[in-house]
């Protein structure tokens, strides 16, 4: 290796260095956590059997794939009142998020409990899914 | 006070115990607290000089008037991303959550942040605020 290639080598890793420094800064974390926010525009009169259905049984299901149930709320005002249900997970990363959530679809318990509990229709109409990390000044969640 | 009269006194009082039980139900059991959940949609460009002032001012100035602040994200994907930020605050009750942002709005040092960071144009394009309850099945936030 001659001067100019070592130089030419020692920019490359220089950059790369940036740019993963880069990366892990838009990430917000270090541990590549991620979290979601799921909002559910439920068709008419289907809010009660998905609440119903996540407190008895998918909360649970998330919690066995490994997807942390942070907050499972619904709002109190019109135009959304009594037809949505908003809710955040927590991922170790975005990769076992993706990974999560294909197991989720194979599950099971969840390929019973979703045929049955919509034998009727299906319940939700609309999915808003917005993946995020947390600011650097935000409390821990 | 003959029978009759004591008789229909005592059945006022059952039917008035049993409605404010329905009421301490309906209002989600024990408290009153509601959960506020905010997306922030910033001007082209903007969005760095929002997280700043967030960062540097809002939240202490919240944090003064009892805003209490359970996270603070941004989204990690188009087309979100780079452009909006997203925040959960927790209130003791609507009423309350209403006389605080009143508080906030008027404290002075956020009359003279909020106009000294926007002398260059409007950081914030459109904010969709929802307030909401923890269901029944949520863990604790």
């Amino acid at each position: 290796m001659n001067r100019r290639e070592m130089l030419q080598g020692i920019g490359a890793a220089m950059m790369l260095s940036t740019a993963s420094g880069l990366e892990a800064q838009s990430a917000g974390d270090a541990t590549g956590v991620v979290y979601e926010l799921r909002i559910y525009h439920t068709y008419e009169g289907k809010l009660e059997p998905l609440l119903k259905r996540f407190r008895e049984q998918e909360t649970k299901i998330f919690e066995r794939l490994g997807m942390h149930g942070v907050g499972y709320w619904t709002p109190d005002d019109e135009p959304l009142k009594g037809r949505t249900l908003v809710y955040m997970l927590r991922h170790k990363s975005r990769a076992a998020a993706t990974e999560s959530w294909a197991k989720f679809a194979k599950d099971p318990e969840w390929v019973k409990l979703k045929a049955e509990s919509e034998a009727n229709g299906a319940f939700v109409e609309k999915h808003d899914i917005t993946f995020m990390t947390l600011t650097d000044f935000s409390p821990k969640v | 006070m003959d029978r009759r009269s004591l008789l229909q006194g005592m059945t006022a009082a059952m039917m008035l115990s049993a409605a404010s039980g329905l009421e301490a139900q309906g209002s989600g059991a024990k408290s009153d607290v509601v959960y506020e959940l905010r997306i922030y949609h910033a001007n082209e460009g903007k969005l760095d000089a929002l997280l700043a002032r967030f960062r540097d001012h809002t939240i202490t100035i919240f944090d003064r008037h009892g805003l209490k602040l359970v996270g603070f994200w941004t989204p990690t994907d188009e087309p979100l991303k780079g452009r909006t930020l997203i925040y959960i605050l927790k209130h003791p009750s609507r009423a309350e959550a209403a006389a605080n942002w009143k508080a906030f709005h008027d404290d002075p040092e956020w009359v003279k942040v909020s106009t000294a960071s926007e002398v260059n144009g409007k950081l914030v394009e459109k904010v969709d605020s929802t307030y909401m309850t923890l269901t029944d099945f949520s863990p604790k936030v």
